[in-house]
C-alpha cells in the first residue's frame, strides 16, 4: 500500500524540488565559473607581476653591471687602487657608492681577497667567497647575482680592475628589500615577498600578513600556487625562483578579490529564495486550484453516500474543473430526481415497475391529465367475515390474499395505488402510460380471478371458507399527481373516472358477474382477443349520460351458448321489444338455469308489458353505494 | 733583438760561457716570447751596454708587446698613430705615467728596478704591453722554435725563465749550472695561463 500523500503536497514537492534544483544548479555553475574567472585573472595579474619584476630585475643588473664596468675603468680610481692604501681604495668605493647609489661596494684584489667592503657586511683580509660574482670578474668576465647576506638579499655585480691587467675586482650591491618590494607593489598591485631559506627576507607586506604568510612558503614548489592564510584573509600566492636561494613570492588577496563573487551570489541567493518562494506560493496557487475543487467533489460525494442529495459543488470557475464540477452537480440532480422518484415509486408501486419507470428518466411529477385505466376489487361480505375472525387471524388471511392480488396485477405494468381495508386501487398507465394499458388492467383482473381461485383452494383445504370478489375497470382521463404533505404523500390520481371504476366494482355483485367493464375500457383494448357479456346501460347518479357495462368472461375463449340469446335479450331490451327480450333471457336460463343476470332481467320485465312505453329508458340508475 | 744579440757575441770576452736555453709549453710545443736570464752577475763590466729599447703605439696597440731592458734601462714610447695616448704603469718595479701626447712628445722611461712593468692607455682598455725588466744584461729571448742562446761569463750561474702567460712565480724556474766553454743545455717546460680574449671594440657601427 502506498502511503496517502496529500496531492497538494505532491505538486508543491514537485514545484519546490524543481525550482530548488534550478536555483542551487544555477548558483553553483554562476559560483564555479566566477571563481574561475576570478581566479584566471589573479593567476595572471600574479605572472604578470613576476614578469614585471623578473624585467626590472635584469634592468637593474644591466644597469649595475655598466655602472660598474665604467667604474671599473676609472683611471683615478686605478691610480688610487694602485697605492694600496686601503683607506684611500674604501674612500673611493664609498664615493663610487653614493654616485651610483648602490647599498655597498667591494673591492677585492687580484687574488679574491677582500680590501673593502663599505657596508662592513662581510670582513676583510679573507677571500670574498660569499660573493660569487667576483670570481667570474677576476678572470675577465664582469658577473651578476643575487646574494644572501646575513638577513639582506643583495644584488651584485662585480668588474674587474684593469692596470691594464686585472689587478682586483670592484663589485657592488643593491639591496632588494622592503623598499624595492613596494616599488614592484606600487608598479604592478600585487604584494611581493622575498624568502631565502624557508624565511622572508623583505616584503612589500604589513608585518602582521608577513607573519602570517611565513609559515607557508618553505612548501612551495617553484612556479606554484598556493593559497594561504585563514579563512576569509587568504592569499593566492606564486612562488618565482630568483636565484638558487632566493625566491620570490607574489600575493594578491584571495577572499577580497572573490568578494564581487561572493556578491553576485548572495545576490542570487536572494533572488533565488524568492523565486523560489514565488514558485511556492504558485505551487500552492495550483495545488489549490487542482485539489480544492477535488476536495469539494469528494466532501459532496460522501455527503451524497450519506444520502443528501442536496449537496452541490462550487468552485466558482469556468474551465476544465468548472465544467467537472458542473456536470457533477447535474449527475446529483439526476440521482436526487431518481432517489426521489425510487422513493416514491417504492411506496407507490412494485418494484418492478419501480424500476422500469426510473429507466426511463426523469417524470415530470405534480398534478398532470393521464389517460389510465383503474382497477378496483373488493371482497364480497368482508364485513361479515372480519366480524367472524380474530383481528390477527384477520391480518394474516388478508396479507396472504394481498400478496396474491399484487402478483397477479404487477406482470401487467399495473401500478398499485393503495389497499383500502379489503379493497385494492391500481392504476394501468401511470406514471408512464403505454397501448396495452387497458388490456393489461384486463388481464390482470383475469389473473386476480385465477389467483383468488388458487387461494381458495388452499382456504379450503385450511378449512376455511371460499372469499369472492369484485373487480370494476374504467379508463378515462384522471389528474395524476402527488398529494399529501411534505413527509408523507403519495402518488395517485383522482377524477370521474376513477370513482366510476368504483363504482363498477359495486355492481359486480348486482350483476352476479366477477369482473365489470365499462365500454371505455373496452374499446381502448379493442386489438385484444377478450370475450365481454353485455350487462346494462348504467346512469351514475348526477350524471346525465348512461355508461354501457360489460363482464369479462375471460380472453381468447370461445362463447359459451348462452352468450348470444343473452346478448340479443340485452338488444332487444334497449330497444324496448320486451317480449323478444323475455324470449331471449328465457333461453339463458334454459341453458345456464341460474344466471343471475337473466333473473334481473326478467325481473324488471315483469314489472312491464309487452312493449316499452313512451319514453322507454334502458338505462339503469345506480343508487347503491 | 736577434741583431742585439749579435752584437753582444761580436764583443765576446775571452772568458765566456755559452747557454743554450729551450722552452716548451706544457704541451711540448716549443715557446716563442720567453725571456731566458741570469739572475745575478758578479762582475757587470763585460756586459753589453744598454741597448736603447722602443715600445711603440701603432694602430692602437703597443708594439712591440713585449720589451725586455736590463736594470737601469730605458724605454722609449713613440707615438706613430694619428690619436693621442696616455700611457701608464702601476707596476711595482716602475710606476708612471705618460699624460695624452703624440708623437716622440714622451720622455723616455727609464726602469731601474728589476721586475714586470704592465703598461696600459688610460683612453685604450684594450692596449696592454709589457716592459721586463732584467735584474742582469744577461738574457735571452726565445725564437719561434722555443730556444734561445745566452752569452754569459762563466762560472756558476742561476737562470730563470719569464714568459707573460707564466703560470705561478718567475723564482720557481730558477736553474743552477756551470757555465764554460761547453754550451750549458737548459730547459723548460711552462705551464701556462689561458690565452685572454682580446677586449678591443670591434671597428665601425655594430
Ligand atoms: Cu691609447
Amino acid at each position: 500500500m502506498n502511503p496517502f500523500i496529500p496531492l497538494r503536497l505532491r505538486i508543491l514537492g514537485a514545484f519546490s524540488l524543481l525550482s530548488a534544483a534550478v536555483l542551487g544548479a544555477s548558483l553553483w555553475l554562476v559560483g564555479r565559473s566566477q571563481t574561475a574567472q576570478v581566479e584566471e585573472g589573479l593567476r595572471a595579474r600574479l605572472e604578470t607581476t613576476a614578469d614585471v619584476f623578473a624585467a626590472s630585475l635584469q634592468r637593474q643588473e644591466r644597469q649595475l653591471a655598466a655602472s660598474l664596468e665604467l667604474l671599473g675603468g676609472d683611471f683615478a680610481f686605478k691610480q688610487a687602487f694602485s697605492t694600496e692604501e686601503k683607506a684611500t681604495i674604501a674612500s673611493a668605493a664609498k664615493n663610487f657608492q653614493t654616485r651610483i647609489s648602490a647599498d655597498v661596494m667591494w673591492v677585492t684584489d687580484e687574488d679574491g681577497v677582500l680590501l673593502v667592503d663599505t657596508a662592513g657586511l662581510l670582513k676583510t683580509g679573507r677571500k670574498a667567497a660569499a660573493l660569487s660574482p667576483v670570481d667570474s670578474a677576476l678572470a675577465d668576465k664582469p658577473a651578476t647575482a643575487i646574494v644572501v647576506l646575513g638577513d639582506a638579499i643583495i644584488q651584485v655585480a662585480a668588474v674587474p680592475i684593469k692596470a691594464p691587467d686585472i689587478v682586483g675586482v670592484l663589485a657592488a650591491g643593491f639591496r632588494i628589500g622592503d623598499a624595492a618590494a613596494g616599488a614592484i607593489r606600487e608598479m604592478t598591485k600585487s604584494d611581493v615577498s622575498f624568502a631565502a631559506a624557508g624565511s622572508i627576507r623583505a616584503s612589500s607586506l604589513k608585518d602582521a600578513d608577513r607573519a602570517l604568510i611565513a609559515g607557508h612558503v618553505s612548501g612551495m614548489a617553484a612556479g606554484s600556487f598556493g593559497l594561504m592564510g585563514p579563512m576569509g584573509g587568504r592569499w593566492l600566492v606564486l612562488r618565482r625562483p630568483v636565484s638558487s636561494e632566493v625566491s620570490a613570492y607574489i600575493q594578491r588577496q584571495w577572499d577580497a578579490a572573490l568578494e564581487p563573487v561572493r556578491e553576485l551570489r548572495r545576490l542570487l541567493l536572494i533572488v533565488g529564495l524568492a523565486s523560489l518562494g514565488l514558485t511556492v506560493l504558485a505551487g500552492l496557487l495550483v495545488a489549490q486550484g487542482v485539489t480544492a475543487p477535488m476536495e469539494a467533489l469528494a466532501a459532496v460525494t460522501r455527503r451524497l453516500v450519506l444520502g443528501d442529495y442536496d449537496a452541490r459543488v462550487s468552485v466558482g470557475r469556468r474551465d476544465e474543473v468548472g465544467q467537472l464540477a458542473e456536470a457533477f452537480n447535474s449527475m446529483i440532480d439526476g440521482l436526487r430526481e431518481k432517489e426521489r422518484i425510487r422513493s416514491v415509486l417504492r411506496k407507490a408501486v412494485s418494484k418492478e415497475i419501480a424500476d422500469e419507470l426510473l429507466k426511463k428518466g426523469p417524470i415530470e411529477l405534480g398534478g398532470e391529465e393521464r389517460t389510465v385505466t383503474v382497477l378496483f376489487s373488493d371482497i364480497r361480505g368482508f364485513t361479515t367475515i372480519s366480524e367472524g375472525l380474530p383481528p390477527k387471524e384477520l391480518v394474516s388471511q388478508l396479507n396472504a390474499y394481498f400478496k396474491r392480488m399484487a402478483r397477479a396485477i404487477e406482470p401487467h405494468r399495473g401500478v398499485i395505488d393503495k389497499f383500502v381495508g379489503d379493497a385494492i386501487m391500481a392504476l394501468f398507465g401511470v406514471p408512464l402510460s403505454g397501448p396495452d394499458d387497458a388490456a393489461g388492467a384486463q388481464r390482470a383482473a383475469l389473473a386476480m380471478l385465477a389467483a383468488l381461485a388458487e387461494l381458495n383452494v388452499e382456504r379450503r383445504a385450511a378449512g376455511q371458507p371460499d372469499w369472492r370478489i369484485g373487480v370494476g375497470l374504467n379508463s378515462g382521463a384522471v389528474v395524476a399527481g402527488t398529494l399529501g404533505s411534505e413527509e408523507r404523500w403519495s402518488y395517485t390520481v383522482i377524477g370521474d373516472a376513477v370513482n366510476l371504476a368504483s363504482r363498477l366494482e359495486g355492481l359486480t355483485k348486482h350483476y352476479g358477474a366477477g369482473v365489470v367493464v365499462s365500454r371505455a375500457t373496452r374499446d381502448a383494448a379493442a386489438g385484444a382477443d377478450f370475450l365481454y357479456r353485455s350487462l346494462d346501460l348504467v346512469r351514475v347518479k348526477g350524471k346525465h349520460e348512461a355508461i354501457e357495462v360489460f363482464e369479462l368472461l375471460g380472453e381468447e375463449l370461445p362463447a359459451p351458448a348462452w352468450l348470444a340469446p343473452s346478448e340479443r335479450g340485452i338488444v332487444r331490451y334497449r330497444v324496448g321489444d320486451l317480449a323478444a327480450a323475455r324470449t331471449a333471457f328465457g333461453e339463458v336460463l334454459a341453458l345456464k338455469p341460474d344466471d343471475a343476470l337473466a333473473k334481473t332481467y326478467l325481473e324488471r320485465l315483469a314489472a312491464q308489458g309487452e312493449r316499452a312505453p313512451a319514453g322507454w329508458d334502458p338505462a339503469h340508475t345506480m343508487d347503491e353505494k | 733583438m736577434r741583431a742585439l744579440l749579435l752584437a753582444a757575441l761580436a764583443a765576446l770576452p775571452v772568458r765566456a760561457g755559452v747557454i743554450e736555453a729551450v722552452v716548451r709549453d706544457a704541451e711540448g710545443k716549443p715557446l716563442a716570447d720567453a725571456v731566458v736570464f741570469l739572475r745575478k752577475a758578479a762582475d757587470l763590466k763585460e756586459a753589453p751596454p744598454l741597448p736603447q729599447a722602443e715600445m711603440s703605439q701603432l694602430n692602437q696597440e703597443l708594439d712591440p708587446h713585449l720589451v725586455v731592458v736590463p736594470a737601469g734601462g730605458t724605454v722609449q714610447f713613440p707615438n706613430k698613430d694619428t690619436t693621442h695616448h696616455h700611457l701608464y704603469s702601476f707596476s711595482k718595479p716602475k710606476s708612471f705615467d705618460l699624460p695624452l701626447y703624440k708623437g716622440d712628445d714622451a720622455p723616455s722611461v727609464k726602469f731601474e728596478k728589476p721586475g714586470v712593468v704592465k703598461v696600459g692607455c688610460n683612453i685604450h682598455d684594450w692596449m696592454s704591453g709589457i716592459v721586463f725588466v732584467a735584474p742582469t744584461p744577461y738574457y735571452g729571448r726565445t725564437g719561434a722554435d722555443g730556444s734561445a742562446v745566452l752569452t754569459v761569463p762563466d762560472g756558476k750561474v742561476e737562470v730563470s725563465v719569464f714568459h707573460e702567460r707564466l703560470k705561478g712565480s718567475v723564482d720557481d724556474t730558477t736553474r743552477r749550472g756551470e757555465a764554460g766553454k761547453a754550451p750549458l743545455r737548459l730547459s723548460w717546460t711552462l705551464t701556462l695561463k689561458k690565452n685572454p680574449a682580446s677586449k678591443r671594440p670591434a671597428t665601425g657601427y655594430k
